[in-house]
């Protein structure tokens, strides 16, 4: 009977001295408590195993880096994700990936290209106008192309050129008889189609005096067409 | 055995002083606690409701608490005591919304997988650097706040009991049982090392 109540007491006093160890580490028990743990554990080889574990706990606990602790629980949330992600969506968001990697740069070169175009486009468009103007002032280079408006020594050659065509092939003195009686001699001709190309006067002879010479050779009997070069075509 | 700073009889009357001060109104007191305040709750809220992504919300509306009843704590207690206290609740409310957010998301729902009776999928989790964390995932909210004051706030268990306004046997409870989950984390590194 009394062993009994002394292994009662032991047991309930192994349970009191097991619960407030984590007390008796962080040393918050009121020394009443105290003395009661530390004269337990002398004599419980269970009471100091589980002392030296939570005295493991109690130091982990105090020594860990907060900052540590949250960046370890955001791996573990990370890491669950991971491993809790079907297969093929891991391997469909990894195509994903290839394929933004290889087409990305592709389309920012793409867009480059397009952007740079688009302003050289626009350069060139703003600067058409003042090319414009250059060609337009530009002196006219001799053998240039020129408009009928243009007005050139070689032109002012051509103007007293007229062209003529005699009836009934009339033999030389006669047509050289024409010519003279305008001023003119033969410059060019016949030609295939019988035409005669005739300079009135020299270089000095103005429009009024050929445009008279042309009058002149068409009241002529044996001429059955005369007209200036200038403005006829250069196949007759 | 280290003894946390903010345990002291001079800390405790500095405390006291800064809760008077922004009862009166005093911005610049109430900031200097609300400094001193942080790292503690954040640790704490950390260890409750393990979601550090809303505690930086959590610790500030702990703290706007503490800012509009300021006037009513009534100095007997400690000011870690009525700080914690309320950090406690918000902390345990923001936990059971998360848990219910987890239940009804299919996704989350394999992190019930790590609970080493589930299994021994848990054993490859348990490296040595982070084994304190892999273990205390293991515990229930109200098991981890027992660990968290009692082996990092450094408070009696008469004072959880307080700030989790329960019985102190039920603090004893909570702390066996998550002693008995410990226990089983230790057995696993005993064995490894």
């Amino acid at each position: 009977m009394i062993s009994t109540q002394i292994k009662m007491t032991n047991q309930s006093e192994h349970q009191k001295a097991w619960d407030l160890l984590p007390w008796y580490i962080n040393r918050s028990l009121d020394p009443a408590e105290h003395a009661i743990v530390k004269n337990h554990i002398k004599t419980c080889i269970t009471c100091r195993i589980e002392l030296n574990q939570q005295e493991r706990l109690f130091r982990e606990i105090q020594q860990t880096d907060l900052l540590q602790q949250v960046s370890q629980a955001s791996f573990v949330q990370l890491k669950k994700r991971i491993e809790t992600q079907p297969e093929v969506y891991i391997s469909s968001n990894y195509d994903v990936l290839n394929k933004n990697l290889i087409f990305f740069p592709f389309q920012i070169r793409f867009l480059s290209f397009a952007k740079y175009t688009a302003l050289a486009a626009s350069l060139l468009f703003l600067t058409v106008p003042f090319m414009l103007n250059s060609l337009t002032a530009q002196p006219e280079i001799e053998g240039a192309y020129r408009t009928l408006a243009s007005s050139t020594e070689s032109a002012d050659n051509i103007n007293n050129v007229v062209r003529i065509v005699f009836s009934d092939h009339p033999d030389s003195e006669q047509i050289d008889a024409v010519v003279h009686s305008v001023s003119g001699h033969i410059i060019k001709g016949p030609s295939p189609n019988g035409v005669y190309e005739v300079q009135i006067g020299d270089h000095q002879t103005d429009s009024h005096q050929v445009n008279d010479a042309v009058f002149r050779l068409r009241e002529h009997s044996s001429v059955i067409f005369a007209e200036l070069a200038q403005g006829l075509s250069v196949s007759e | 055995m280290m003894q946390k700073p903010f345990s002291s009889q001079e800390q405790q009357a500095k405390e006291r002083h800064l809760i008077a001060e922004a009862a009166a109104g005093n911005g610049k007191a109430f900031e200097q606690l609300y400094q001193l305040y942080f790292n503690r709750l954040y640790q704490f809220i950390f260890r409750v409701n393990r979601h550090h992504d809303c505690i930086e919300e959590i610790i500030n509306d702990v703290m706007y608490v503490v800012w509009e009843k300021a006037a009513t704590y009534n100095q007997t207690c400690r000011p870690s005591t009525w700080i914690l206290g309320i950090a406690y609740l918000k902390s345990l409310k923001s936990a059971k919304q998360n848990t219910k957010r987890e239940d009804e998301s299919v996704e989350f729902n394999d992190e019930l997988d790590y609970f080493p009776d589930r299994g021994v999928h848990w054993v490859s989790q348990l490296e040595d650097s982070n084994w304190l964390e892999v273990a205390l995932e293991k515990l229930s909210a109200e098991q981890r706040a027992v660990v968290e004051m009692t082996y990092f706030q450094g408070l009696h268990y008469s004072e959880i009991s307080e700030i989790m306004q329960c019985p102190e046997n039920t603090v004893k409870t909570r702390m066996f049982h998550a002693r008995k989950i410990l226990a089983k984390f230790f057995l696993e590194l005993n064995s490894r090392s």
